[in-house]
Formats: structure tokens, C-alpha cells, sequence
């Protein structure tokens, strides 16, 4: 009988797969990725595979908070801006006016259409904004509209007729919209998703799902909607009805949802992908010497935020001793390895500045030294701690992640090596535990890490200000309070980058947190993909991107 | 009794040794046994537990687990040494041939398959039947041993059927294809007293009425006393007295065996009789004593017996008995000579 | 049989109350919820969030509002996934799941119990080695380090098949693989155990003393006892199995139900928490019931309480 065979048979194979696994080189993924870059020369087939991560929470702008859902809305829908390359350009508005006093915006829509051939208006944005702003829409980044004129009174409820919120359709082709303040980067603002337009008809006959099915999700940018497979795929064809077709090089987009960060660095060294972000971390070295890597701006701070409700956080001399005696080049270097740059200072770069193509972080400089260990011990004997002694137990606090638990790691060893401090322990919690510590003030020293929403200084700097929730570790300065409302109620540009630089920097003389470094994003992208824009906000952009010849 | 000296007998065990291998050592369960068996007799194998007469009987069977091995010998069935065969040959012999039921047959009868199937099973495998021959010939047999509604419980299950009547299904089974042997294994010792009989007595009937031989195995001489022609008495893997039941009974000349018949309960015996075991233990088969292996135990023993082993001494009439108080140059011995102490005084026969 | 079937689903039916209740209790008993963000909510907001969801109704009347809507299998909406209901959730990954699952299984039980009877008619010799060794791997080896040693085998160094995914019939090889490693050695091991049991029996002896061949003994005779302990293991396992891996289905992207088991949690998305840990004791209080049934078929010693025999 076959038993014999059977088992002969299973050991023969197993040895056999085990054998050719060890012997014979790469596999089949060189050659795929042979073949002369084309000078210019399009391949046949246009399809862009990348994998976006999760599967997304909805597909509805004015709901989405998240970058996976990011790069699908900014590959559907267009706003009155984009933001590309090249720079913020206008999309649906051709032209805008703003108003001496700054309160005033005037967009002169391009004619458009919407992905079904009905045309978009001004009436569309009034709409999608309004709905957003509407406590029912339960939009969780509807305070994105709050610059707008009583925008965050009508969503906190405080108004009820939606007519009173400051943007109007003044005819199809025309929106006005009002500020409660002037603020500069509004316009920048009107390219995020939050902002987009939606076609009305499609909303209100489906209101709960109309962004659920290729069948009723209506759009007006490079791509439309053709499968959503739940878990597995979105598929993405271009848009022929969209006003710059001509600019869409992409026949087709394929986002894949592979969580598993091992899993989606094969299947791209395989071929199976043609561009993904974050590759493992232990992958990077290697990624990096064969050439496979590319880091792009990331708009994001990883930092530690101090209690300075608890001793002895209360000093000042104590918290600028412990961010002092980190070497951040270290950590960057040698634990995270994506590139990062160490930060000096809070605001990250790639924010531009009053002068055009300046940037904020360079102009603001560095607020301290890196590993300036001997600055930090004299202000540690200052404050009555020499060597480290006579302080009281320190925890760190951080939620569940391997990265994290390293860097807390190298902190921890940093502050017992060069301040002598012998009692620092660290503790771990699962994320929304975590989150409800940092909330409650249950912390000595919390990890925290923030992308920026929108491309001005205020986005980070916004969170320090005493009344913030956000501001955990309950620092306050009036001063800066002054200085912040000061940048928000101004136009002047000059006068907000000032204001926000003296802000800055006496949230770092103060060292109310300790940064550590501006984050990045690795991205491994074949040779063949051409042109996608990744936005330092996070989200890819592929309405430019095409394939090369290979 | 035994019919006339046929050609040849059915059954020759020549020299038959057969070892166990254990972590310890090789275990000599059955250690250079000879005996025949002849057409239509009823051969009964005594001993005490540990003797080598279950051995011996699997050894025919060549049913012996897989820890053991014959090591030795030969065992003709009609001229046919069943060692020499291969397995798909014995397989024909088994069930067809020769025949056993075992000791428990509460364990022996496979708990999910109905006493039809289990029944048929063999016939079918044996007989090219249909399967409603082969039911039929199921139903005649159950019958046959007693089973009353045999047609309805052909469907049923051994759990639904009780001791004694599971014993009677196994010795259906074993007979459904009229074996030329059967070999029956301590086939009552599971069973009460009273089954005990009704069992003996199917045994008695079945022999006739298909003219087939038994081997009966026990450790009881009042269940051999009913049922055997001549008898083997074993002790430590060996045989030390066989001979025909009158000549065993009355006229027993080795000390086991006396040992045996006076342990015997009398139904006649006066009251205050004390029973008379033999004193000891069983022989250890792994290091067994040198010389006679009975000799631990022995009243009767000497120097030699110490020493050497003893040879069969021939007592005329098939009788013979290896034991060195039959050496004519052996001291006489103070038998048991009282009537009373006359061991095997049963009404034989 | 009828009377016991009746029972037996009513038991179900309290034990599906019982866990509804316990889980309803321990997941509001974790802090956190549905809606907590490093960016977090303006307060009006999230009040608005909480009304909608009726997160902000007292405890006892958002269990029974529950226990009303999935009386109607109406598991409610997601909190994490607006585009889909927790009902979406369950009939998206389930039939993948079980697909993926029900292919496994299949491997597990053939290769599982022809390894042991194999093994257990060759007691200590090289095919019992072997096959022990083997079980031995696919025991302590993790499912998550067997996944990534075929990817990286089969798909990275030789281009055989696919890395991930889900869809075409060689998708479903390497998952399957690995998904059944443990199960295949679990069930090997039993059946060698339970055979070598069961050949020892005084019945098998009594089969070979018939003439028998070794093939009807070991089948007909032996096999049917072997086979009733691992049905039992079945049972938990088919429910474990079909509801889908987590780390299976991560590591190959499968879309299937297991990310949820862990993820809603993670997630504090009620409503999912609720919805796959009911289904999943649907599904195991189901089989074990089956099992037993068919237990009272396969086993004539076994009487299902009250019935006929």
C-alpha cells in the first residue's frame, strides 16, 4: 500500500524545498526589477499598486480623520486647492480674492464635472462644508472649519441655522467664505479632505452610505471608485470626466491592505507591489545599502511630555537637564533608523516660513545642543540634585510598541549614564489605556508624537496654549498664551512667523517637552513609478504619478 | 476419549520455544514443549497463571504480540508447519482451521460493530457466500449455542447481550466456519459457576456434533475433568506430566500435579479439611532456578533436582511425567498412600 | 432524540445569554472607548458621538436595547468602520474564513489520521519516528514563524507562489499550510495514541484469531474505536478554525473574521467585541452539539438521554 510511499513521498519534497531554498540566489525579484528605465518611455499597462495599510474607516471626506483614508480621498475628490510638488495649486477654484482685512475669501470656480457629468458648483462646497460643520454629520475633524465664521459655534450647537455659518454660494461659480480671524494658511487648509466638496444630490438621497459602493460614491478628482473589497482591495480607475484628465497619466490604481510589515516588504521585493511606506525597521540598513530606499518629509515630532504638575517637573533646571543629556543622534541613528533628523526644537521642518521657499525651522534654528551632557548636569546640581541624587522615582510612561519601548530604553540608560540618575522605570500600556493616563495627568514622563494637520506652525504650536486639552502636561506661560492668540488674529504673515517664533522659543527655554526627533517616512518605490507626491502630511498623491517602461 | 489411532495425529508442537524480550532480559514463557493433539479429542492444558499455557496456545495461532517471538521449534497441523507460512497464509488458517475464544468476553466482542456483522464477517471472509447465506448460517449458529430470537439479535450490539451469552456468540463465531481445531482459552473463568457448566456442557455437544478437537486451557481441574480426553500439565514454560485423564486423575506421578488435584475443593470432604495449596511462588521466567523448575517448591526435592533438569520417563499408555522420583535409582518415596490422601478421587469419566 | 435536541438548543440559547452578558460587562469594564484619539475630540463633539451611539444612556438600557436588536441578528453598526455594519463584518470574512479554514481542517484530519495510523502500525520504527518528528514540529512551531518561513521560502526565494492575498487557488496554499500545522500534528498524535490503545484490545485479537486481514482489522475493526476521541476534538476545533486565524490571516492579508477577534478590542469597538464573540460561541455551542449527535450515532454504547434506542 502507499503508506510507505506516502511518507517517503512528504520527506523527499520537504528535503527538496528545504535544498533549493538554501542554494540559488535572490529568487525571481531581480529580475523583475531589471530593465532600463526608460527615458520618458511609457509602459503599456498604467496600473499602480501600492499598499495602503488598513482598510479604511469610511471613504466620506468630512468623516475621515486618518491617512489611509487620506490617499484614497485626495485620488477621488479635488478641493478649491492641491497640494503638489510643486507646491500648493489651485484645483476647482482657478483664481481666489482675499479681502484687505484678510476676513474675506472670493473663489472663482473652473468648469468642472463630477464623475456622473453633472457640473460642480460653489453650491457643492457650501453644502459638504455645512454638513461637515453639522453636529449630526458627527464629523470628527470638523473643527478643521473652525476658522470659518461661526463654524464652531453651529457644530458645538450653540446655533442652529446653518445659514449664519460664514461660506455662501453667491452663484455657481462663486464662494465666499468669512473667517471668525484672518489666518493665512486657510488657503492650504482648502486642500485638505475635510474640505471637500460633495455632490449634493448623491448625499442627501443616501446619506449614511453613499461613500459605501462604487454605484452611489459620485466624485470629481483623478480616479473614481470601482471595487472596494472589503479588508483585501480598492480599486481605482481614472476619471474621464475630471476637468485635468489630460494630467492623469494612471489607468488604473490598486491599493492593497496588507497590515503585515514583513508580508508587504516581499511581495515588493517580489514585484507584487510597486510602492509601499514604512518597511520593517530591521529592514532599513539593508534597504538602504541596495539602494531600495527613499526618505521623504514627514510633517510629525516624536517627543516626551513633562507633568509639570508633579515634582520635580515643576522646575525648570530639572526638565532642561533631562532633555539635555540625550544624544539624539544616537537614537536616530542607531534605534529608529528611517532617517530621522534629531529635533532641537518642536516645530518640524518643511513648514514654509513668511518669505516664500523659506522655511520656519531653519530660520528658527536649534533651541539647544544635542548630548550637552555637561550643561545638564550643572543645571541638575542647581536644582538641588547633584549627580542625580535626591530625585525621586521617575517613570516613563509609553504605549505598547517595540520602537517605543527601545527608545525608553536608550532614554532611560542615557539619564542613569550622564546624569547619574539611578531610578527611572518604565511602563508600558495598551494604547487607549495610555491615552486615558496622559488625559488624567497619571504620569511623570509620557511619550507623545504629533503630525501636523495643516502646513503653518500653529498646528503644533496651537497645543501649548493653557486652555488646550490637548496639553497634557498642564505647562502654562502667559506669554505664550499672548503670543498665540496674537498669531491668530493677525494676516500679517510676517508679524503671526514672529510672534510664533517667540513662542517657540520660550516653549523651549522653558523645555516644557523634551523633543527628540522630526519624524520621517521611509518609502521603498520601484524605479519604474514615476511622480507620486508624497505629502509630508502623510497621504500619497498619484493624480501626476505614471509608469515607466521596464 | 479419544478415538483410534488415526495416520496421523492433527496437531504436533515439536520442541516449541517461545521469548518475550524485555528491558530485563528475555522472558522464557515457553521453554521446549512437545505434545499432539488427534482428530475429535479434547486435549486440556492445566497449569497456574504464568505457566506458559496461554503462550503456547497463540503460538499455534502465531498470535504472539509483538514484544515476543518464537524462538523455536515447530508446530505441524496436518502435516503443515504453521511457522513456515507466511501471514497472508496463516490468515487463512486462522478462524477457519483452527479457531479460539478467549477468557473475558465482556472485552473480546468489538463494542461498535452489531453481533451480525462481527458474526458474518468471518464466514463471509472464509466461504464465499452471499450476504444472506451468510445470515442465515448466523442465525443457525446462535441457535446452535443457545441463543434464543437469534434473528433479532443479529442487529443488536455486545453491550445489549450478557456474559455467559457473549461467550456463547464468541464460540458461534469460532465455529461458524467448522474449524478443524479449536482452541479455547480459560473460557469459563470470567463466568459464574453455574454458566461455567452450561458452557462445558455446549463444548461437549458442539465436539461431537462437529467432530472437531478442542484444546481446553485452564487453571481448573474441575472444568477439564468434564470435558478432556487426556491432559498437559505445565509448570514454568514446560510440560512435567501428561497423559490420559484416568492416568492424570488416579494415577498422577508428578508432585505439581498432586499438588494441583489435592488443591482441589471436594464437595465429599469431611468437614473440618483444611484445602492444601501449594506453598510458594511461581517460578520467575526471566531467571528461572536451575535444574527442575518445580524444585523451590517440592517436598520431594533433591540434590539433582537442584542440578539437572529431568527427562520424560515413560509410564506406558501416553502417560509420561518428567520428574527425577521416577529415576529407577531414586529414593522410594513416602507417598500418599491413605485413601484420603489419594489425590484425584472425582468420579472421572 | 427530538425531546434531547429541543433541550440541548434551549441550553444554548442561556449559555448565548450568559456570554452576551459577561462580555457586555468586562468590555465597558476596560477604559477607554470607540472613539479615543491622540487628537482628541473637541467635547461637544464627542458628546454628539456618544448620543448617536447612545453610549451616553445608563449601562442597563444599552444592554437591553442590544439584547432586542440581536434577537433579530441585528448586530448594529461598527464603531470603527463607518462604511459597515458589524453583520457587514461577519458575512465579509466568515465565508473567508471558513474557506480558508475548512481547507485546513480537510488536511489536518486526512494527513492527521493517516500519519498516526501509519505511525501506530509501525511502533518505533523509522515511520513512527518520522511521523512523531514531524508532529513534534508542527506542534511547537508557531503558526506566525511557519507563515513566514514559507513566504519567505516559496514566495521570496523561488517565485513559486504568491505572498499574499486572497483569491486564486494558489493564495490559499501556504496560509492552508500553515494554518493546519498544529491541528495535523495534534490529531496525528491522537490517533497514534488511541490506535495503539485500541490495537492492544482484546476484541482486535479476537479479529485477527478470525483470519482477518490486517486491512479489515485495522479499518474495519480498529479505526472506528481509534477515530471517537478525536471526534470530540473536533468539534472546538472546527469552531476555532473556521472562525478564522489572526495571525494567519495578518501575515498573508487575508480578508477574513480573525483580525476582529483581536482588533475590535484594541479598537474598543463595541458593537464588533459583541457581534464576533457571539458568533464564535454560536458556532462552537453548534458543533459541540453536532458532536455529540453524531457521537449517539457513531458510538452504539452511547444513548442520548430520554431517547430511543
Amino acid at each position: 500500500m502507499g503508506k510507505k510511499s506516502l511518507t517517503l513521498l512528504i520527506g523527499i519534497l520537504l528535503a527538496a524545498a528545504l535544498t533549493l531554498a538554501g542554494c540559488g540566489g535572490g529568487g525571481g525579484s531581480e529580475e523583475k526589477q531589471q530593465g532600463v528605465p526608460g527615458t520618458g518611455g511609457m509602459a503599456a499597462e498604467q496600473v499602480l499598486t501600492y499598499n495602503n495599510g488598513t482598510e479604511p474607516e469610511t471613504l466620506d471626506p468630512a468623516k475621515m480623520t486618518g491617512i489611509p483614508e487620506g490617499t484614497v480621498a485626495y485620488a477621488l475628490f479635488d478641493g478649491l486647492t492641491r497640494m503638489t510638488a510643486k507646491g500648493l495649486e489651485p484645483a476647482i477654484a482657478k483664481s481666489w480674492d482675499v479681502s484687505e482685512d484678510g476676513l474675506t475669501y472670493t473663489f472663482h470656480l473652473r468648469d468642472a464635472k463630477w464623475s456622473n457629468g453633472d457640473p460642480v458648483t460653489a453650491h457643492d462646497f457650501e453644502f459638504a462644508w455645512k454638513r461637515a460643520l453639522d453636529p449630526d454629520t458627527l464629523s470628527e475633524y470638523a473643527y478643521q472649519l473652525y476658522y470659518i465664521k461661526n463654524g464652531q459655534a453651529f457644530n458645538e450647537g450653540k446655533i442652529t441655522d446653518p445659514n449664519q455659518v460664514g461660506v455662501k454660494a453667491l452663484d455657481e461659480k462663486t464662494l465666499e467664505v468669512t473667517l471668525e480671524a484672518p489666518a493665512p494658511y486657510f488657503l492650504s487648509l482648502t486642500s485638505f479632505y475635510t474640505l471637500f466638496p460633495l455632490h449634493r444630490a448623491t448625499v442627501e438621497a443616501h446619506p449614511d452610505d453613499w461613500a459605501n459602493s462604487p454605484e452611489t460614491l459620485v466624485c470629481n478628482g483623478p480616479f473614481v471608485l470601482d471595487k472596494w473589497e472589503h479588508q483585501a482591495k480598492i480599486e481605482l480607475v481614472k476619471n474621464k470626466n475630471y476637468w485635468d484628465a489630460d494630467s492623469v497619466k494612471l489607468d488604473k490604481v490598486v491599493l492593497t491592505m496588507v497590515e503585515e510589515e514583513s508580508t508587504y516588504l516581499t511581495m515588493w521585493e517580489n514585484g507584487e507591489l510597486d510602492s509601499i511606506e514604512q518597511p520593517p525597521i530591521n529592514d532599513i540598513p539593508r534597504l538602504k545599502q541596495e539602494g531600495k530606499l527613499q526618505i521623504k518629509p514627514y510633517l510629525g515630532v516624536y517627543y516626551y511630555i513633562f507633568n509639570t504638575k508633579k515634582e520635580p517637573f515643576d522646575d525648570v533646571r530639572v526638565r532642561k537637564a533631562l532633555a539635555l543629556a540625550i544624544d539624539r543622534q544616537a537614537i536616530v541613528e542607531k534605534i529608529t533608523k528611517r532617517g530621522e533628523k534629531p529635533a532641537l526644537a518642536y516645530v518640524p521642518y518643511g513648514i514654509p516660513d513668511a518669505e516664500p521657499g523659506s522655511d520656519f525651522r531653519e530660520i528658527g534654528g536649534d533651541y539647544f545642543k544635542d548630548n550637552d551632557i555637561e550643561t545638564a548636569k550643572q543645571l541638575l546640581a542647581d536644582a538641588g540634585y547633584p549627580g542625580g541624587k535626591g530625585l525621586p522615582p521617575i517613570t516613563i510612561l509609553y504605549n505598547t510598541r517595540e520602537d517605543h519601548k527601545i527608545i525608553a530604553e536608550a532614554v532611560q540608560e542615557m539619564w542613569k549614564k550622564n546624569l547619574g540618575i539611578e531610578n527611572v522605570t518604565l511602563t508600558n500600556q495598551e494604547w487607549q489605556v495610555y491615552l486615558d493616563s496622559r488625559d488624567e495627568g497619571n504620569f511623570h514622563v509620557a511619550r507623545a508624537g504629533w503630525i501636523g494637520d495643516y502646513f503653518d506652525p500653529m498646528t503644533f504650536l496651537d497645543m501649548y496654549v493653557s486652555t488646550n486639552l490637548q496639553n497634557d502636561g498642564k505647562w502654562s506661560n502667559a506669554e505664550y498664551d499672548q503670543l498665540i492668540a496674537a498669531a491668530k488674529s493677525t494676516g500679517d504673515q510676517k508679524a503671526r512667523m514672529e510672534a510664533m517664533h517667540k513662542a517657540e522659543k520660550i516653549l523651549m527655554d522653558e523645555m516644557a517637552i523634551m523633543p527628540i526627533y522630526f519624524y520621517s517616512h521611509a518609502v521603498c518605490e520601484h524605479e519604474y513609478v514615476k511622480d507620486t507626491y508624497w505629502n509630508p502630511l502623510g497621504p500619497p498623491d498619484f493624480k501626476y504619478a505614471w509608469i515607466a517602461k521596464h | 476419549m479419544h478415538k483410534e489411532e488415526q495416520k496421523k495425529p492433527l496437531l504436533e508442537v515439536r520442541g516449541l520455544k517461545t521469548s518475550f524480550f524485555t528491558y530485563a532480559g528475555e522472558v522464557k514463557a515457553v521453554d521446549d514443549v512437545d505434545f499432539e493433539v488427534w482428530p475429535g479429542e479434547a486435549v486440556g492444558i492445566v497449569g497456574e497463571s504464568g505457566c506458559g499455557k496461554s503462550v503456547t496456545s497463540l503460538s499455534i495461532m502465531r498470535l504472539i504480540p509483538k514484544t515476543g517471538r518464537i524462538t523455536a521449534g515447530s508446530i505441524l497441523f496436518n502435516g503443515v508447519d504453521l511457522l513456515k507460512l507466511s501471514s497472508r497464509e496463516m490468515q487463512r488458517i486462522r478462524g477457519k482451521e483452527i479457531a479460539m475464544i478467549f477468557q473475558d468476553p465482556m472485552t473480546s466482542l468489538n463494542p461498535v460493530l452489531t453481533i451480525g456483522y462481527q458474526l458474518t464477517e468471518s464466514i463471509r471472509r472464509h466461504q464465499r457466500v452471499s450476504k444472506r447465506e451468510a445470515r442465515e448460517k448466523a442465525v443457525e449458529m446462535l441457535n446452535l449455542v443457545g441463543i434464543p430470537n437469534p434473528a433479532d439479535r443479529l442487529s443488536q450490539y455486545p453491550h445489549e447481550f450478557s456474559g455467559g451469552m457473549r461467550q456463547r456468540v464468541m464460540i458461534a463465531m469460532a465455529l461458524s466456519c467448522n474449524p478443524k481445531l479449536l482452541i479455547a482459552d480459560e473460557p469459563t473463568t470470567a463466568l459464574d459457576v453455574t454458566i461455567q457448566a452450561q458452557i462445558i456442557e455446549l463444548l461437549k455437544d458442539l465436539r461431537s456434533r462437529f467432530s472437531m478437537s478442542i484444546i481446553l486451557i485452564t487453571h481448573d481441574l474441575g472444568v477439564v475433568a468434564g470435558l478432556a480426553d487426556r491432559v498437559v500439565v505445565m509448570y514454568g514454560g514446560k510440560i512435567v506430566e501428561s497423559g490420559n485423564i484416568k492416568d492424570i486423575y488416579y494415577r498422577a506421578k508428578h508432585p505439581y500435579t498432586w499438588g494441583l488435584l489435592k488443591s482441589v475443593p471436594r464437595l465429599d470432604a469431611r468437614e473440618k479439611k483444611r484445602l492444601v495449596p501449594i506453598t510458594g511462588q511461581p517460578p520467575d521466567l526471566l531467571e528461572p532456578p536451575g535444574g527442575c523448575a518445580f524444585n523451590p517448591r517440592c517436598r520431594y526435592a533433591m540434590r539433582i533436582c537442584l542440578d539437572r533438569r529431568p527427562g520424560f520417563t515413560d509410564l506406558g499408555n501416553g502417560h509420561k511425567a518428567a520428574c527425577w522420583l521416577l529415576h529407577p535409582e531414586a529414593p522410594k518415596r513416602v507417598l500418599p498412600v491413605n485413601e484420603e490422601e489419594q489425590p484425584g478421587h472425582q468420579g472421572v469419566g | 432524540m427530538l425531546q434531547y435536541t429541543i433541550r440541548r438548543l434551549l441550553a444554548i440559547l442561556v449559555t448565548l445569554l450568559v456570554i452576551a452578558t459577561l462580555t457586555f460587562v468586562l468590555m465597558h469594564c476596560i477604559p477607554g472607548g470607540p472613539f479615543a484619539s491622540e487628537k482628541e475630540l473637541p467635547p461637544p463633539i464627542l458628546q454628539n458621538i456618544n448620543a448617536r451611539y447612545h453610549l451616553d444612556w445608563p449601562l442597563w438600557k444599552q444592554y437591553f436595547d442590544y439584547l432586542a436588536h440581536l434577537a433579530r441578528w441585528d448586530l448594529g453598526p461598527s464603531f470603527k468602520y463607518e462604511s459597515m455594519t458589524v453583520n457587514d463584518i461577519i458575512n465579509n470574512g466568515f465565508p473567508v474564513s471558513a474557506t480558508l479554514g475548512g481547507i485546513a481542517l480537510g488536511i489536518a484530519v486526512i494527513f492527521g489520521i493517516t500519519a498516526g495510523i501509519i505511525a501506530s502500525m509501525n511502533q518505533y520504527k523509522w515511520q513512527d519516528n518520522l511521523v512523531m518528528f514531524l508532529a513534534t514540529i508542527g506542534f511547537s512551531v508557531p503558526s506566525f514563524i511557519l507563515a513566514s518561513l514559507f513566504i519567505f521560502v516559496f514566495s521570496y526565494k523561488l517565485g513559486w507562489l504568491p505572498a499574499a492575498l486572497w483569491g486564486s487557488p494558489q493564495q490559499v496554499i501556504m496560509p492552508a499550510l500553515a494554518l493546519s500545522a498544529l491541528p495535523t500534528a495534534f490529531i496525528a498524535r491522537m490517533v497514534r495514541s488511541t490506535m495503539l490503545e485500541v490495537l492492544a484490545q482484546d476484541y482486535i485479537r479476537t479479529a485477527w484469531a478470525k483470519g482477518l486481514s490486517g486491512g479489515l482489522v485495522v479499518y474495519r475493526h480498529a479505526l472506528k474505536n481509534a477515530l471517537l476521541p478525536v471526534f470530540s476534538y473536533l468539534g472546538p476545533l472546527t469552531a476555532q478554525i473556521l472562525t478564522g486565524s489572526f495571525v494567519v490571516e495578518r501575515i498573508f492579508a487575508i480578508p477574513g473574521m480573525g483580525r476582529h477577534f483581536v482588533t475590535s478590542i484594541a479598537n474598543r469597538d463595541y458593537t464588533t467585541i459583541m457581534g464576533v464573540t457571539i458568533f464564535y460561541s454560536i458556532i462552537l455551542l453548534l458543533a459541540n452539539f453536532l458532536v455529540d449527535i453524531a457521537y449517539a450515532y457513531l458510538d452504539p454504547r452511547i444513548k442520548v438521554a430520554g431517547g430511543k434506542e
